[in-house]
């Protein structure tokens, strides 16, 4: 006999549970199934049990290429990121304008990313080097790294200026009566007073980092060569434009399995390195 | 001391303006005659300054129906968002149920998942319940993420439950404390959650790139942009003017809740504690 | 609480009917009066482009008072991907849209069709696939030789016309690169690249068969005379993979005197352009002047319900009074001979000044579906166009030789083709 609570319960949680289950667990499982086929979208699909893996990582072209540019876009992208997003952040602290820089620094963040990667396109073309930076295998992954960082280091700038407002005056008058100043104040006292939030913008970022498509979709359309191809890149070439939609799940699967490792990797790693007041 | 801080502020100004730089390149241009995009590049001014090119673009492609449709798929599945949200939160923080952790362990759990391991399934799905290029396919996949829940379920939990006890010994069913106590106290966060919704949702380009095919009809916003580069070259002036007229809706969310925004970023920055 | 699920439930279920599309089937809706409603699939950018087609649609109903057209439409760049997708969610629209050279990938999803008289045999023939006719075509489109007039006139050069040699387009081509400005706007697109090629040497990208060659010895040696163009920026080279239409948008910006595009912009690129446009049939190779035709046309999907009416709307679309109102406005040179004429008259009427422009113009079109063939091309076409942006730029920036992006190009896509 269940509690009038527990039917009540029941009521409340039902919309998210079903919501969740049809568009989130259901696709989740049905992906690990179509993995392992080989599944055109016009047409019969048949079971192929790991061909569709044993193609990415032994015959396909650009899934290599794709895996090591989005290991590198994230590998310079984060700790842009997290840099400038940093610095600014103590840079603004002591400004009476504070509010004012956050949301300046805020505003391509918000807005479509669409629209941001156009701009910048138009601006590497106007820049005019031969050949231009997109087009040159060397240099266009950094560019679009360099338009990525533009764009979102916003968002942790905020969360970090957040956490430097909140670091106990107590704690920072002390550290100054032990006459720590300089960096070894930062590194020392002030960094670790706001590792959770750094944890936390670190974490997001890369997962972020590892899913980039919109910004070499609209900048460099994977090229030139495979110079600029990431991971969900191939999973949209694979499914939508190569219509082998058995592939693309399977290449979405590596991806996850890669967000899942870091992820994983980073939360066991932060009892080193985050310190949180109890 | 003073002057420290001057120099550090104009250094500061500086700075900002740089990064500004592609904004203020991108409304220049726009306000550039056409066939002078490259003509002097690093002048910031044409030979005139051309508004029309704005309502050139709304004559180009039917750019309002594109915010119309916008609005329409941020509005309602930012209300669905919320409710659901809402909902499954006070389950979770207020009431006792068998499984309870159980379940929102596998919501938390869900988080994890990125979007892109979804849309190929999502594709299957949205076929099989004939919803491949309308509007509930923009909305309805992605209205029920545990953020929101988890979201939520922090602030319910903050709330005293001496109020909800007094309420229930008053005979109030579980909806009236829902209704009446919990949403009220909740409405600094149900903002920051509706706000951010509302954004991602207008800003979504690989979903609606993949499921819609009318544009004309059913584009929203990141795929109107598209439609400036056709078969007949790409007029950059109105790609500029478009551009700025797509980022116009978000800036003028974020000026007017700027306050909200940025402490909602930092409560939800600062959870992790 | 309940009221609230409730209303939540009939949301999701309100939804799920009007995604239904109601009675009908794919495609198209028959109403109780017996009107039926076709959808029709269609490219297009802007909106006076789509007023044109919805034009059209009344053409459709004005003569079968029963039969009612909805148009809807995608931007050109992304129209096939999304066709695809549509027909594989059993959502295609009755009357599909087609592009002679995407032919290959729908094959068989499209109903073989009868050509009436009056179309001219090429712009019929692009748009066949084993004998069967696909679609029935509303234009003809030759690639073409733009020039920049007033660039020819201030470096002395004689203007191109019919006979003019590859030397002497290169020799152009080095005497306009000046102060910045490059002689050629460079391409990786299908048509506007390939047909270059083609006349160079004769160079097929595709065998007669239809299987790719693109590591073709006369490929190579004419992609290795193209890439070259890009030395001392003679040729300006795409500013990335995702500069689709590169050459003629540099072209008309007045960055590249010269640019290989279809006869389809002549009308827009003579108004926009802030100089003289000419036109030439493409520079003779070894074998004479050649280019590649490409042409569009209207089909029937296969599985739709209504296929006599939709067969009906696509000989009105493609019809006489249909291509006389599209030449009259401007969008293309008419697939049917007898409305050719009017496709020029309005060039004429559109730029007074520059009626001599335009003659010049009209006679390179007619030269060019002299020498023109049309461009078959392979199943996964939409594949091999986006290895080209990729592999090609490499080529021209000189990160690979042309014979190494070539393979690489003809190894991806012999993959599904």
């Amino acid at each position: 006999m269940r509690s009038r609570e527990e039917w009540s319960a029941l009521g409340f949680a039902t919309p998210s549970v079903l919501g969740l289950g049809l568009f989130t667990l259901f696709p989740v499982g049905m992906a690990v199934v179509m993995s392992f086929f080989d599944w055109p979208m016009l047409g019969d699909s048949q079971f192929i049990g790991l061909e569709n893996f044993r193609y990415l990582f032994g015959e396909d072209p650009d899934f290599l290429a794709s895996l090591r540019n989005t290991f590198v876009f994230t590998g310079l992208y984060v700790p842009l990121n997290i840099i400038v997003a940093l610095g600014l952040a103590f840079w603004i602290s002591n400004s009476r304008w504070q509010n004012l820089w956050r949301v300046l620094f805020f505003i391509p963040a918000i807005t479509p990313m669409v629209a941001n990667a156009v701009i910048w396109k138009l601006l590497f073309q106007l820049v005019g080097t031969e050949p231009n930076l997109l087009a040159d295998g060397r240099t266009a992954l950094l560019s679009v790294v360099a338009m990525s960082v533009w764009q979102g280091f916003g968002y942790n700038l905020i969360v970090f200026s957040a956490a430097i407002n909140e670091m106990s005056p107590s704690v920072l008058e002390a550290a100054s009566i032990d006459g720590a100043t300089g960096p070894r104040r930062l590194f020392s006292v002030q960094l670790p007073l706001i590792s959770p939030a750094l944890f936390f913008a670190t974490t997001m970022t890369v997962i972020n980092a590892l899913q980039v498509f919109t910004q070499p979709y609209i900048l460099t359309a994977g090229g030139p060569g495979n110079a600029t191809e990431t991971l969900v890149m191939n999973v949209y070439q694979a499914g939508f434009q190569s219509r082998d939609l058995g592939l693309a799940a399977a290449a979405a699967w590596v991806l996850f399995a890669i967000i899942l490792l870091v992820t994983a990797g980073q939360f066991l790693g932060q009892k080193r390195w985050v310190h949180y007041e109890s | 001391m003073r002057a420290r801080s001057v120099v550090s502020h104009v250094l500061l100004g500086a700075v900002t303006l740089v990064f500004l730089y592609p904004l203020v390149f991108a409304v220049a241009t726009a306000l550039k005659p056409a066939g002078e995009t490259f003509a002097d590049p690093g002048s910031l001014v044409g030979s005139e300054i051309r508004w029309r090119n704005f309502a050139d673009v709304f004559q180009y492609v039917p750019f309002q129906r594109y915010i119309l449709n916008g609005v329409l798929v941020a509005g309602v599945g930012t209300i669905v968002v919320l409710a659901a949200s809402a909902l499954s939160a006070y389950a979770f923080a207020s009431l006792r149920w068998r499984g309870r952790d159980g379940v929102f362990l596998l919501f938390l759990a869900t988080l994890m998942v990125p979007q892109e391991v979804l849309v190929v399934p999502m594709f299957i799905l949205m076929q099989a319940l004939g919803w491949v290029d309308s509007y509930q396919s923009l909305i309805f996949p992605w209205a029920f993420t545990a953020f929101g829940a988890f979201l939520l379920r922090q602030f319910f939990r903050s709330v005293p439950r001496e109020m909800q006890e007094a309420a229930r010994i008053d005979g109030a069913g579980e909806l009236q404390i829902f209704v009446r106590i919990m949403l009220p106290l909740a409405r600094p966060a149900l903002g920051v959650l509706a706000v951010f919704t509302f954004i991602n949702y207008w800003n979504s380009f690989l979903w609606p790139l993949i499921m819609i095919n009318d544009v004309s009809a059913r584009g929203t916003v990141p795929l109107g942009l598209q439609l400036f580069f056709g078969q007949n070259g790409n007029q950059w002036h109105l790609v500029m003017a478009a551009s700025v007229v797509s980022i116009l809706p978000t800036l003028l969310l974020l000026i007017a809740l700027q306050k909200h925004l940025v402490k909602g970023i930092a409560t939800a920055g600062l959870a992790g504690r | 609480m309940k009221a609230k699920l409730a209303a939540g439930l009939v949301l999701l279920a309100a939804a799920t009917a009007c995604g239904g599309g109601g009675s009908g089937t794919a495609g198209g809706a028959r109403q109780d009066d017996g009107t039926v409603t076709l959808d029709w699939e269609m490219w297009a950018g802007s909106e006076e482009e789509k007023a044109q087609l919805d034009h059209l649609t009344q053409l459709v109903t004005q003569q079968n008072p029963k039969i009612r057209i909805k148009l809807r439409t995608a931007p050109f760049n992304a129209y096939f991907t999304k066709l695809q997708t549509e027909f594989a969610a059993g959502k295609q629209a009755c009357i599909v849209s087609m592009q002679s050279l995407r032919l290959g990938a729908y094959a068989d999803l499209l109903e073989p069709l009868t050509a009436p008289e009056g179309f001219a045999p090429a712009s019929l023939e692009a748009l066949k696939m084993d004998g069967k006719q696909l679609a029935l075509p509303y234009d003809l489109s030759p690639m073409l030789l733009y020039y920049n007039k007033d660039a020819f006139a201030k470096a002395g050069l004689p203007e191109p016309k019919a006979g003019w040699t590859v030397a002497d387009f290169e020799k152009a081509a080095k005497t306009l690169t000046t102060g910045g400005k490059s002689g050629f706007g460079m391409s990786f697109s299908d048509l506007h690249t390939l047909s270059l090629l083609l006349s160079y040497n004769g160079a097929k990208p595709v065998t007669d068969d239809v299987k790719l060659q693109m590591d073709s010895a006369p490929m190579v040696d004419a992609l290795t005379w193209y890439a070259g163009l890009a030395k001392g920026k003679v040729g300006s080279v795409p500013a990335g993979s995702a500069e689709a239409g590169w050459g003629e948008t540099q072209f008309i910006n007045g960055n590249a005197m010269m640019a290989i595009d279809g006869s389809w912009n002549v009308g827009s690129t003579i108004k926009e352009a802030k100089f003289k446009v000419g036109l030439a049939p493409l520079p003779a190779g070894t074998s004479g002047s050649k280019t590649y035709v490409a042409n569009s046309g209207f089909g029937v999907a296969k599985g739709c319900a209504y296929k006599d009416e939709a067969i009906k709307a696509v000989s009105v679309l493609s019809g006489k009074e249909a291509q006389a109102y599209l030449a009259g406005v401007g969008r293309g040179f008419p697939a049917r001979t007898e409305q050719q004429a009017a496709y020029e008259d309005f060039l004429v009427k559109q730029n007074q000044d520059k009626s001599a422009d335009v003659q010049a113009a009209m006679a390179a079109v007619k030269q060019g579906l002299d020498g023109g063939v049309p461009l078959f091309t392979t199943k996964n076409w939409d594949d091999v166009t986006k290895t080209m942006a990729q592999y090609l730029l490499q080529a021209y920036t000189g990160a690979q030789s042309p014979k190494d992006a070539l393979t690489t190009i003809q190894q991806q896509g012999a993959r599904g083709q």
